[in-house]
């Protein structure tokens, strides 16, 4: 990596935010060339979507008017990412980083609003979303057509407060968190049902919605939000807990997978850690070959890492506002993201820092996710 | 693969400047001009006080006459202890074991002075964190003194050596100034006496209790010297004080040190008031009210500074336009005080919030601080 200069980062972000930038087209570069994509920003003015080129090329940003919270590739046009609102926004856009143009937005039914995630169909034809049905107060998978976002069908998250999901390898199944908590948008972001809140792991067909399995959390306050999946379909999910409600004060562990076959198991660790990770882990991101599934708690400015076969705690790295988390294929390494613009680049298999790629933009706020495109 | 080192990735961080863009813009040129020179103009207007430097100096100062002295000041406490439970176990006498008590509440109140800033050498290692083998209600607020009074009565009744490496080695729910103040203030019987004279004659015919009192006061020497020496002499493995990695603000998750010392400050004062500490720590010596406003004193010298202080954060607060915002937390130091004063539980909660909020808010606003983006529950 080629690091940035005060000068050229400015010249590249300024440009980029006036004119909506014209990086070099994504298909010059080699195919392992990545980008590593964000929602960032720390207002409503300054929300947005941000994006580095491994190349060494200045960030990259676009202006959104809402806040997003996790940015995925497109299914079909492979140099697009789309960008969901955070929770309760109703706004999805897409962005094709070749030109650094939104081309294609949309908005929720009536009645609806988004969680923030959504996966793309195994052929990419079919953007699945989490959604709520405000009226009714329970969690909807709605099926868009991903050429133009039309609504094709809806179907029940079998849960309340459906967050992330994913496509298993299989290319069939979907994998959703349910939260579990209702909320409301006339009531912000207040929990409605605290106490008869559950949360699960639903699996769908995603050819027609059914549900295929489902596992709930035996801690009733934990709430599965995020998750990622392993090559061989573990899902690594990751808990924040209703702490003020949990009525104890027990150490509860924030992360877990699901393996192909079995129930859901929770990683252990030492009672000071678990208090570190604040009952709130944000993020969760796989590595396929060392199999080693990596968690980011904000509020606890931790990482920490745990091999997904054996349930150990392997280690880890403490990064203030930590949040976002993602594998990058190209450098074989966990890329964390944080609030102050920092990135930090862990080997995904010996978890050690790789100090001199360390980069921060001062004036980009990474925000939830971390997402690296592979060009 | 099954390998857990925390010491591999617990690295500090090192600045690389060369990536690094401040976000600030400008040449450091503060373009306050020359001195006129040509007389009959209109002077050259006096340069602009460049409130980035001023900060960075009361920074400075607030490490240098309110930090580091705190940790200083919770060695010196704890070695007293430690000197006056020598003499108590020389001489056990109603006098001696006064001075002893006395000693513990000076060690106790330092110690809340000190825990406003839980970072550095305080907190360096996330598995085994030092101030949880000071203070073991901190963790996570679960009162350990019903296993801290088990742990003494075993040890007293026990036949063991008891060597110190014995107490270095226990957990951190076993040791520390709860396990203190047990044995310093209450007899390990079962009705846990804390008259004077029974605490006293559990020592005259308990020997192997002072040996316990002498091995938990050494510990807490040892970590309050771990404490010190971290920031005065090297911290970890890096031969440089911690003072001067915080200064030049290496710290190893990259945090900057004014935000490292708000984020510190707000979080002790969430704890306060979260965990209703009043009404669970320092329950046997009946000293929490006094610990806390050990606390209140320390966010004074830490924001409006000491009689050496020059520069203060509140002072660079005013010169940046935020007098308002230095009244407002002045307001809740004074309502928080009336709270101890009252011994009101309820009052001393919400205004201890107040306090909390003024360090998320108006102080970092005032200074132009960053905090990071708050990731909502259900992000």
């Amino acid at each position: 990596m080629t690091y940035l200069t005060r000068r050229s980062f400015v010249t590249g972000l300024g440009g980029t935010m006036a004119l909506a930038g014209v990086p070099p087209p994504m298909g010059v570069a080699a195919s392992r060339r990545e980008f590593w994509v964000s929602a960032q920003g720390d207002g409503p003015q300054r929300y947005g979507l941000a994006w580095i080129d491994t190349d060494g090329q200045s960030p990259r940003s676009l202006p959104s008017g809402f806040r997003g919270h996790a940015v995925i590739q497109h299914g079909l046009r492979r140099e697009s990412v789309v960008m969901l609102a955070r929770r309760p926004g109703t706004r999805g856009i897409e962005i094709d980083l070749a030109t650094g143009r939104t081309v294609r937005d949309f908005e929720c039914g009536q009645s609806r609003h988004l969680f923030g995630h959504g996966c793309f169909s195994n052929d990419g034809s079919v953007l699945f979303t989490s959604e709520a049905d405000i009226k009714a107060g329970v969690g909807k998978i709605v099926v868009r057509d991903a050429s133009d976002y039309r609504v094709l069908d809806e179907w029940s998250s079998y849960g309340i407060g459906p967050h992330e999901l994913a496509l298993l390898p299989d290319g069939n199944t979907l994998v959703v968190a349910n939260g579990g908590i209702l909320t409301r948008p006339d009531s912000g972001r207040q929990r409605l049902n605290i106490l008869t809140m559950r949360s699960s792991l639903a699996y769908l067909d995603s050819s027609s919605g059914k549900r295929i399995d489902q596992f709930e959390m035996a801690e009733p306050k934990a709430s599965i939000r995020h998750l990622d999946v392993a090559s061989d379909g573990s899902v690594a999910f990751a808990i924040q807990l209703q702490r003020d409600a949990a009525g104890h004060n027990r150490p509860v562990p924030l992360a877990g997978v699901q393996r192909p076959g079995e129930g859901l198991t929770l990683f252990d660790a030492p009672e000071s850690l678990l208090h570190a990770l604040r009952d709130y882990i944000g993020s969760v991101a796989v590595c396929h070959e060392s199999r080693i599934a990596a968690f980011a708690s904000p509020r606890g400015s931790l990482a920490a890492f745990w091999d997904l076969d054996t349930d150990e705690l392997l280690g880890y790295h403490r990064l203030r506002d930590v949040c976002g988390l993602a594998f990058s294929p190209q450098r074989k390494a966990f890329v964390l993201s944080n609030s102050f613009g920092e990135m930090r680049e862990l080997d995904a298999t010996t978890l050690d820092e790789r100090r001199s790629r360390r980069t921060q933009h001062a004036s980009l706020r990474w925000d939830n996710h971390l997402t690296v495109i592979s060009g | 693969m099954n390998l857990f080192f925390p010491s591999a990735l617990i690295c500090l961080a090192i600045a690389i400047t060369g990536c690094v863009d401040d976000g600030r813009g400008g040449s450091g040129d503060n373009g306050g001009g020359g001195n006129g020179g040509d007389a009959g103009g209109v002077p050259a207007p006096a340069p602009e006080p460049d409130p980035i430097a001023t900060l960075e100096r009361a920074l400075e100062q607030a490490i240098d006459l309110a930090i580091v002295p705190a940790a200083s000041g919770f060695l010196a406490r704890s070695e007293s202890l430690q000197s006056a439970a020598e003499s108590f176990c020389e001489t056990p006498d109603s006098d001696a074991l006064t001075v002893l008590q006395d000693q513990w509440r000076a060690t106790f109140e330092q110690w809340y002075r000190q825990s406003l800033y839980n970072f550095g050498p305080m907190n360096d290692d996330i598995v085994f964190p030092t101030f949880t083998f000071i203070d073991s209600l901190r963790l996570r607020g679960t009162d350990y003194l019903e296993t801290v009074r088990a742990e003494i009565a075993s040890d007293i009744n026990g036949t063991r050596e008891l060597e110190q490496s014995y107490f270095a080695n226990k957990t951190f729910q076993r040791v520390g100034l709860l396990a203190l103040e047990s044995a310093i203030f209450e007899t390990s019987t079962a009705d846990n006496s804390t008259t004077l004279t029974e605490v006293l004659a559990e020592y005259e015919f308990q020997p192997r209790k002072c040996e316990v009192l002498r091995g938990l006061a050494n510990e807490i020497v040892n970590r309050a010297r771990y404490i010190e020496q971290g920031w005065t002499v090297a911290f970890l493995d890096t031969d440089r004080p911690f003072r001067e990695l915080f200064i030049e603000g290496e710290l190893e998750d990259g945090t900057e040190p004014i935000s490292q010392i708000l984020i510190a400050g707000q979080e002790f004062l969430d704890y306060l008031q979260a965990r209703r500490v009043v009404t669970t720590a320092a329950q046997v010596s009946n000293h929490a009210w006094e610990a806390i406003s050990a606390t209140i004193d320390e966010v004074e010298t830490l924001l409006a500074g000491g009689p050496d202080t020059e520069d203060s954060i509140f002072e660079v607060m005013a010169d940046t336009g935020n007098q308002n915002a230095v009244d407002a937390v002045q307001e809740s130091i004074r309502q928080v005080r009336q709270a101890i004063a009252d011994r009101d539980v309820d009052m001393l909660e919400i205004t201890l919030g107040f306090l909390d909020g003024n360090f998320k808010r108006e102080i970092p606003d005032s200074l132009d601080v960053v905090l990071g983006i708050t990731f909502s529950d259900g992000d």
